[in-house]
C-alpha cells in the first residue's frame, strides 16, 4: 500500500473522490487484497464513529441563547454605548434569516421571477401591516431544529443566496412569508413534474420575461392559473400558435391539433385568450419557447403546479415589491437548479420546516 | 468534541452569543458554517480549558440506560468504548473527526473551519483514524 493508496481509501470514506480518482481507486480494489482489507476496516471505523449520532439540543437552549444575548445588549446600553446600534434585532434574527433564505427557493421554484404587479402598492401596505401586528422575535425563534434545512444551509447554494441582497429583501416581504406557509405550495414543489419543469432553461428565460409578467398582472390570467385545466388550454393555445408560425404549415396537422386542443378549454381559458395582454404574449418568442416545451407542459397536467397557484397568499405574493426586486438575480436562477435545492425540496423535515412559526416569526424579525 | 453535555451547551451557547455579537467581523469571502464552526471549536477549547466543577464521570456512561439484552449491552458498551476513544485523541486530531463525521463537512469547509490548508486536513484525519482505529480495534 502506497501513500497514495491509502488517500484514495480514506477519500472514498469521506465522499471527495473525483470520477478520475473513483476509476483509480476501483482499480485498487481490484487489485490488491491489502487495500481491500484496509477499506472494509476504514468503513467499519466510520460506521461505529457515527453511530454515536448527535445530540439534540434541550429544549430551552434557543431560549437561552437570545437571554444572554439580550441582557448583553441591555447591559451595554445601560453603560451609553451601543455598538450594534439600530441593527441589533436585524442580527440578532439572522440566524433564523439563514435557515429561512433556504426557503427563498421554494417562491422562485414556483412562480419563477414574478410580475411588477399593477397592486404593488397596495400589497406593500398590507405587508407592512402584516410585520406591524407580529411579534418580535422571541428566543424560541432562532431555533432551527430541522435537519434537511441544515444540512441545506451548509451548501454553497445557500451560501451564495444569503449573501444576495435581493434574496434578504425577498425574506423580509409579509406577504412572501405568507405564501410560503401554505401546504398547498409545498406538495407542489415535491412534485417531480413541476421540480423537472423548473429546471428547464426556457421556463425560466419565460418567467423572467415581460411577457410572462404581462400575463401574471392580467385578471384573465389569475382565473387561468387557478384552474389546471384552463392552464393546460392556455398551453395549447400556445403551442398552436408558436408551431403554426414557426412551421409555416408545415406542420399544420400538428397546429391543427393543439388548436383543437385549446378550443375544447373552458369558459375561463376563452375568457383568458381574450385578454389582451395574453394575447399579445402568446406571441412572445419566450412564451412559445416555455410552452413547447415537454417538460413545461408535463409540470402543468401534474396539476400540482395548479393547487399552488390556487393560494391566495400566493398571489398576493407574486405582485409583492421584495418580489420584483429579487427578480433580476442570477444567482438565484442557479440555485433553482441544484442538486442541493432539490435534495432539501424532497425532504420531509425540510416542508415541514417551511411551515413553522419559526420561519415565519424569525422572518419577521428579519424584515424590520 | 467535549464528552460532557453541560460542557457542550456552554460552548455552543457561548458560540452563538459570539456570533451574534460579531456579525460585523463576518467576512462574506468565506462560507458562513465555517466561520460559526470556526468560533465553536474555540469555545470548546476555552471550555476544556477551565476547571470544571462537575465530574465529567457523570456524563455519557450514567446518562445511558443500562439495558438488560446482551446485544444491548454490547451496543452501550461499543459506543462508550467509541466516544472514549475520541475524547481520548489529542484536540487537533478530535476536531477534525467531529467535523467529518458528525458534521459531515468537506475537506475543504473543515479547513475553513479550522484554518489549516487542505493538505492538512487530509493528514491529520488520516492521524486521527489510524489512532482511533489502534484503540478501537476490538470493536472492529
Amino acid at each position: 500500500m502506497t501513500e497514495r493508496d491509502e488517500v484514495l481509501l480514506h477519500a472514498a470514506i469521506d465522499g471527495e473522490l473525483t470520477s478520475d480518482e473513483r476509476v483509480e481507486l476501483e482499480r485498487l480494489l481490484a487489485r490488491s487484497e491489502e487495500a481491500r482489507g484496509r477499506f472494509e476496516s476504514l468503513q467499519r471505523l466510520a460506521g461505529i464513529v457515527e453511530e454515536l449520532g448527535s445530540v439534540a439540543p434541550p429544549a430551552d437552549f434557543s431560549r437561552a441563547v437570545a437571554n444572554v444575548v439580550w441582557n448583553r445588549k441591555t447591559a451595554i446600553r445601560m453603560g451609553g454605548f451601543n455598538p450594534e446600534g439600530g441593527r441589533f434585532m436585524a442580527r440578532k434574527a439572522l440566524i433564523g434569516l439563514a435557515a429561512a433564505a433556504a426557503v427563498v427557493l421554494v417562491v422562485f421554484a414556483i412562480t419563477g421571477y414574478p410580475p411588477v404587479g399593477k397592486d404593488t402598492q397596495g400589497t406593500i401596505g398590507q405587508a407592512q401591516r402584516y410585520q406591524a401586528a407580529q411579534p418580535q422575535l422571541a428566543a424560541k425563534d432562532v431555533k432551527l431544529g430541522d435537519t434537511a434545512a441544515q444540512q441545506f444551509m451548509q451548501t454553497d447554494v445557500f451560501d451564495r443566496l444569503i449573501k444576495d441582497e435581493a434574496s434578504r429583501k425577498l425574506l423580509g416581504d409579509a406577504a412572501v412569508r405568507q405564501m410560503l406557509a401554505d401546504p398547498a405550495l409545498i406538495a407542489a414543489l415535491k412534485d417531480p413534474a413541476v421540480s423537472q419543469a423548473l429546471k428547464n432553461e426556457a421556463l425560466r428565460n419565460f418567467l423572467s420575461s415581460e411577457a410572462a409578467q404581462r400575463i401574471l398582472q392580467s385578471d384573465a390570467a389569475s382565473r387561468l392559473l387557478s384552474d389546471d385545466a384552463s392552464a393546460r388550454a392556455l398551453i395549447a393555445a400556445a403551442k398552436s400558435q408558436a408551431i403554426g408560425r414557426d412551421a409555416a404549415g408545415r406542420d399544420a396537422a400538428k397546429a391543427d391539433a393543439a388548436a383543437r386542443d385549446a378550443a375544447k378549454a373552458d369558459a375561463a381559458s376563452r375568457d383568458g385568450a381574450r385578454d389582451e395582454a395574453i394575447r399579445t404574449a402568446l406571441q412572445d418568442r419566450m412564451v412559445a419557447d416555455a410552452v413547447r416545451n415537454d417538460l413545461t407542459q408535463r409540470a402543468v397536467q401534474s396539476g400540482a403546479l395548479a393547487a399552488a397557484l390556487k393560494v391566495d397568499a400566493m398571489r398576493q405574493a407574486l405582485n409583492s415589491y421584495a418580489m420584483q426586486h429579487a427578480v433580476a438575480t442570477g444567482m438565484l436562477q442557479q440555485a433553482l437548479t441544484s442538486n442541493a435545492f432539490d435534495r432539501a425540496l424532497n425532504a420531509n423535515g425540510f416542508a415541514a420546516a417551511l411551515n413553522s412559526a419559526q420561519f415565519a416569526n424569525a422572518l419577521d424579525a428579519a424584515g424590520r | 468534541m467535549l464528552g460532557n453535555e453541560e460542557d457542550a451547551r456552554d460552548a455552543a451557547q457561548n458560540t452563538f452569543v459570539k456570533v451574534f455579537e460579531n456579525l460585523r467581523s463576518y467576512d462574506p469571502r468565506h462560507r458562513f458554517f465555517s466561520w460559526i464552526y470556526r468560533i465553536l471549536m474555540n469555545e470548546c477549547l476555552n471550555v476544556r480549558r477551565r476547571p470544571s466543577l462537575l465530574q465529567t464521570h457523570s456524563s455519557f456512561e450514567d446518562v445511558i440506560a443500562r439495558p438488560a439484552d446482551a446485544d444491548l449491552v454490547e451496543n452501550a458498551e461499543r459506543r462508550s468504548a467509541v466516544k472514549k476513544a475520541i475524547l481520548e485523541l489529542p484536540q487537533t486530531y478530535r476536531e477534525v473527526i467531529v467535523l467529518r463525521h458528525f458534521a459531515a463537512l468537506s475537506y475543504e469547509e473543515m479547513g475553513e473551519a479550522i484554518g489549516i490548508p487542505l493538505k492538512t486536513v487530509k493528514s491529520r484525519l488520516y492521524s486521527a483514524r489510524q489512532l482511533l482505529a489502534g484503540r478501537l480495534g476490538a470493536w472492529m
